[in-house]
């Protein structure tokens, strides 16, 4: 009689790492079927292709580590990253923005740095770093929200621009594509143009971006499901978008003509996106509640800076990835104080 | 007085302060209430170990082949730290084995085989008058609480009477009976308040009488609300005020006795310390029922309630004999419904696997229960840590779980140190909320484990650096003299005049030196005449 | 290529300059102090049993700090050992050199009391003093402090010491699921 004991607790966990990637995706739909909706099919055809790419890579890494295949390609955490990546290219982004993007993420950020759970940095924004420095001229090719195109391209025609990388026959980029509310304030602001002149210009809707606004609502409602299924917790979010908030605040009120509405800045570009679903990233993040608090109030700092004062209309990736460096240090020094220890 | 005592613990329905972490867990617990508090026939033998009680083992004092009686000493309780052993019925000793411990497998004790005459004669000493409690000093309460082998029944096992006894920081000011039984399916602390609501009063007023102190808090989950309308009527009957009940929300791990402290004051039991250090004395239910019985009714400890529960087809309470086998509660309560269900004593989150079910109950054995086998968890399936920080937020000790966990896995002694493993209460939440699903408190036990082994390894080999070195100086020192000896002995060979110089100078000293003494002694004589 | 030379010539033996420094200061602080030498010491598990080929923990510890010996020479400390000195001395972990013997559960000594003749061979052999006893009397191991080395198995003429394992009683099992280095050891 001497079987090795299983120690306590003998009853399982009642979550896993699946349950938790699949809530994930699952509030991620709203945005989804907004997203076609203002913009076209395009980003479907987007995260198809980083999906497909997710998992070659996935399935090629796992098998190159001698990893237990059935276990990790079922935890569907590839399958975020390439939806979270998918989302922030442009529909009409070239089909092989997701080859390279995922090769970055899953390969060279998830798999060479150990897999799941080890990645320094959040795998989705490695990636778009990567092709927003590579190739910025994509990210100028953004398709205009639905409000504003008389004839929308049809699903042939967006499926041949993103694999042909050229506009349909007869048509120029610039009839198809946009300059994004962000983008459009920089150039304004450089042109000497005030804000509230540029914000006349038809891609700007109530307060953020025309379309950009209710797909961030609709993000928001996702991200308040997975608040509510404590998948992620307050502390991220909420210090994303008050320190977005507070720091545009001031600049508004000093100078309206110069600097955007503050909500502007939240439901414009990926602000609330990145709130709720990028730097709530559990791996790359901080897991103590005063370490999340500054890994959001930094992303949202850095983000600001390089929107107003950096070479990129939208900054999330960079943010994201300089606060993944910091986040081991805010483990470490926002630990928490031991029960019966002495402050 | 309690104007200016450092705790105040507000009344019922008030403010209570919780604490950080913890976990809703379903309770189960109306499985095992349904059927009322009942005692098992007498099994065929009583396993008894003398390892019940944190400490040292007891001491046998009985033979194979004596008879004993009902509430006979079978064990003295051991140097430092221990409690004794009594008989729980008359019969005979069979034998004296040593075993592996119920609910620590890994560590094994001598233990008594009793078989019962049936007869059920008790010991003459439990039937003679002891007098009135009242009159007791505290070191007669306690002596006689130490005597009949009361320890913490909740689990902890701790001997109550040197509980009670020592590390009072602060005066004593409450008493709390702790009766906020947090994991899922226990229900003995429940049926026994259900049953003998007024006798755990009794216990509890016996030992404040015992501290000098008058102020009880009966600390309750606030879903047991038949059982506090009980709690009430038994107090109204007491008649006193002083008694209080409070309903504490249902948040495991809040029966653990620093929680309900700080649930109940809003104060930290500091990690070093103990509720003593804050005033406050904090014993079981069981052990306030155990308290009254020892010294009113003179039965030492020699029964407990235990529940049986989950897959088994009559779950309930048992009012049972220590040292009933496992096997033969199982037996009286209809046997197992899942035959693959894995047998654990205490409840499914800090509950001990059974590795032999021919062992006998112990002190503090609350639960037997039986966990379908798809209830089991596997923790062979674990994925690598996502950093998700669940564990960090559901830890009552307030520590980084998932850092912790790195640090063991590695290796790392000094940074699971730094992260105070030590203050991990094994309590399983972080392995309930983690989706990596990592069998973190395994990890922590090892760990722990391992710490405690190096630091007296270390200690070990710092004393032995120190006795070589003492050894080496030892020998140096020998080998020099000798040399010096040898060298100064070949001088004298090669040299026999100075060598007669030598020794003629000394006896010269000598003389001189006598002389001298001679002289010193007159004078002093001289002082004194 | 005439901006060149001025470069060199400063560059040159100022690089020169800095090499032999490294190079002295290398040498000055290739750590033979005594400080090292009880930082290493303290790693070792201070068996005193020789197997190392050092007459005593500390003399390997020293050969050990002057480069003079490798770190896997110690048996009793095992793995464990080794990946402390690797880690102290920014080594590679290698495996224990078997010529020096094998790894062992820690043991303790006991002398069969009924057929000690009193020789007091072993108390000469005994690194720690462990052994109490005077000529012609019996003697005896004081548990506390014997180490388990052995040495005093050979000197006995009569064969009456013994070693038993001095685990101490584990307070749980450890699960099979449960993977630590130091288990591995
Ligand atoms: S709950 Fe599990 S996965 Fe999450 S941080 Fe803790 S150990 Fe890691
Ligand atoms: S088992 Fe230890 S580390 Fe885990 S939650 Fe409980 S106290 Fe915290
Ligand atoms: S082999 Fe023996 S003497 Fe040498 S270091 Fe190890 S324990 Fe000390
Ligand atoms: S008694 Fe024997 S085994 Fe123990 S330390 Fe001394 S010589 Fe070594
Ligand atoms: S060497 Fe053997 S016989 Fe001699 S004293 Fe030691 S134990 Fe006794």
């Amino acid at each position: 009689m001497t079987r090795m004991a299983a120690g306590a607790p003998h009853i399982p966990a009642q979550t896993s790492v699946q349950k938790v990637m699949a809530q994930v995706l699952l509030a991620l739909l709203p945005g989804i079927l907004a997203y076609m909706y203002y913009f076209g099919v395009g980003i479907l055809v987007q995260i198809t292709l980083a999906l497909l790419f997710a998992y070659t890579f996935e399935y090629l890494s796992l098998s190159a580590r001698q990893q237990p295949l059935r276990n990790y390609l079922c935890d569907l955490s590839a399958a975020v990253t390439a939806v979270l990546f998918a989302l922030s290219l442009p529909p009409l982004a070239p089909w092989w923005c997701s080859l390279i993007g995922m090769l970055f993420a899953i390969v060279i950020a998830k798999h060479l740095f150990g897999g799941l759970g080890q990645n320094r940095f959040n795998p989705a924004m490695v990636g778009l770093a990567v092709l927003l420095i590579s190739f910025p001229r994509i990210f100028t090719h953004w398709s205009p929200p639905a409000m504003l195109v008389d004839n929308p391209l049809s699903m042939l025609e967006v499926l041949r621009t993103i694999f042909t990388t050229q506009p349909p026959p007869g048509m120029s980029w610039d009839a198809i594509t946009q300059a994004t509310p962000l983008d459009q304030l920089r150039t304004g602001a450089a042109t000497g143009l005030l804000v509230t002149e540029v914000r006349q210009g038809p891609v700007f809707g109530h307060f953020g971006g025309l379309g950009w606004e209710w797909i961030a609502n609709w993000y928001a409602l996702g991200g308040l499901w997975l608040l509510w299924r404590r998948v992620i917790h307050w502390r991220v979010p909420v210090a994303v978008l008050l320190t977005t908030f507070m720091l545009t605040t001031p600049f508004y009120l000093f100078d309206p003509d110069a600097n955007p509405l503050p909500l502007q800045h939240i439901f414009s570009g990926a602000t609330v996106f990145v709130a709720f679903f990028i730097a709530t990233d559990p791996v790359s993040g901080s897991a103590t509640p005063r370490g999340q608090l500054l890994f959001g109030a930094g992303v949202a700092i850095i983000m600001l800076a390089i929107r107003r004062w950096g070479v990129y209309p939208d900054g999330v990736a960079f943010a994201i990835l300089v606060m993944n460096m910091f986040a081991p240090l805010l483990d470490q020094y926002t630990r928490p104080r031991v029960f019966g220890h002495p402050r | 007085m309690s104007g200016d005592l450092p705790v105040m613990i507000h009344p019922a329905g008030a403010y209570l302060h919780g604490f950080h972490g913890g976990l809703k867990l379903r309770h189960y617990k109306q499985i095992s209430t349904a059927r009322a508090l009942a005692q098992p026939p007498l099994p065929e033998y009583l396993q008894l170990s003398l390892q019940q009680h944190a400490g040292s083992p007891a001491i046998a004092v009985v033979k194979p082949g004596q008879h004993v009686t009902k509430g006979e000493l079978l064990a003295r309780a051991g140097d430092g730290l221990s409690a004794p052993v009594h008989a729980p019925t008359s019969g005979t000793i069979a034998e004296i084995q040593t075993l592996p411990l119920l609910r620590k497998p890994a560590r094994s004790a001598p233990s008594i085989r009793l078989h019962p005459d049936g007869e059920e004669r008790w010991h003459p000493d439990c039937e003679r008058s002891i007098g009135n409690w009242r009159d007791f000093t505290p070191a007669q309460t306690m002596q006689r609480i130490a005597a009949s082998g009361i320890v913490g029944l909740g689990g902890a096992v701790f001997p109550t009477a040197s509980k009670l006894s020592s590390q009072w920081q602060t005066p004593a000011h409450t008493l709390i009976i702790n009766g906020a039984e947090c994991e899922p399916y226990i229900s003995c602390d429940e049926m026994l308040m259900r049953e003998h609501a007024s006798e755990v009063m009794l216990g509890a007023r016996i030992v404040a009488h015992a501290l000098g102190i008058t102020e009880i808090v009966i600390a309750i989950e606030d879903q047991l609300g038949a059982l506090a309308s009980a709690l009430e009527t038994a107090r109204s009957q007491l008649n006193d005020e002083h008694i209080l009940v409070v309903r504490v929300p249902a948040v495991y791990p809040e029966g653990g006795e620093r929680q309900l402290i700080k649930m109940l004051t809003g104060l930290e039991v500091p990690s070093d310390g103990y509720p003593q250090t804050l005033g406050l004395a904090c014993i079981n239910v069981a052990t306030a029922w155990a308290v009254k019985r020892a010294l009113l009714d003179r039965e030492p400890l020699i029964e407990r309630v235990i529940t049986v529960t989950g897959a088994i087809a009559e779950p309930r309470n048992w009012l049972c004999l220590l040292g009933t086998p496992i096997q033969h509660l199982l037996q009286c309560s209809g046997g197992l419904t899942d035959p693959g269900a894995r047998l654990v004593i205490g409840g499914p989150v800090m509950g001990e696997q059974v590795t032999d079910p021919a062992l006998g109950i112990d002190k503090g054995s609350n639960c037997l229960l039986a966990l379908a086998a798809e209830q089991l968890r596997e923790p062979q399936q674990s994925m690598p840590c996502i950093n998700c920080g669940e564990c960090v937020r559901v830890c009552p000790a307030m520590l980084m779980p998932q850092l912790l966990y790195h640090g063991i896995r590695k290796g790392d002694h000094a940074l699971s140190n730094r992260l105070q493993l030590t203050d991990c209460i094994e309590c399983g939440c972080c392995d309930l909320v983690c989706p990596s699903q990592i069998p973190l408190t395994d990890y922590f036990r090892a760990g722990k484990q391992l710490q405690a082994q190096q630091r007296q390894q270390q200690a070990r080999a710092d004393k032995s650096a120190l006795r070589h070195a003492a050894r080496e100086q030892r020998l140096q020192d020998e080998a020099a003299q000798a040399a010096r000896k040898e060298a100064e002995r070949q001088a004298r060979a090669s040299n026999p005049d100075q060598a007669q110089a030598v020794i003629g100078a000394a006896l010269q000293r000598a003389r001189l030196r006598k002389q001298a003494q001679k002289h010193n002694r007159n004078d002093t004589d001289g002082d004194t005449s | 290529m005439t901006q060149l030379w001025p470069t060199l010539i400063i560059l040159g033996p100022a690089g020169l300059l800095i090499g032999i420094g490294l190079s002295i200061a290398a040498r000055r602080w290739q750590d033979h102090s005594d400080t090292m030498i009880e930082r290493i010491n303290k790693l070792l598990p201070q068996t005193q049993c020789e197997q190392c080929g050092h007459p005593g923990c500390r003399p390997y510890a020293r050969a050990i700090a002057r480069g003079e010996a490798d770190i896997n020479r110690c048996p009793p400390g095992g793995d464990t050992t080794i990946r402390a000195l690797a880690d102290l001395l920014g080594k590679q972990v290698k495996a224990l050199d078997s010529s020096c013997g094998e790894h062992k559960a820690p043991l303790l000594a006991v002398i069969d009391e009924q057929r000690c003749i009193g020789c007091t061979l072993c108390i000469q052999a005994c690194p720690v003093d462990a052994i109490a006893g005077a000529a012609k009397w019996m003697h005896t191991v004081i548990a506390a402090e014997c180490t388990g080395c052995e040495l005093c198995l050979p000197p006995c003429p009569v064969d009456c010491i013994d070693l038993v394992s001095l685990a101490d009683q584990p307070q749980r099992r450890i699960p099979a699921h449960v993977q630590i280095p130091d288990l591995a050891a």
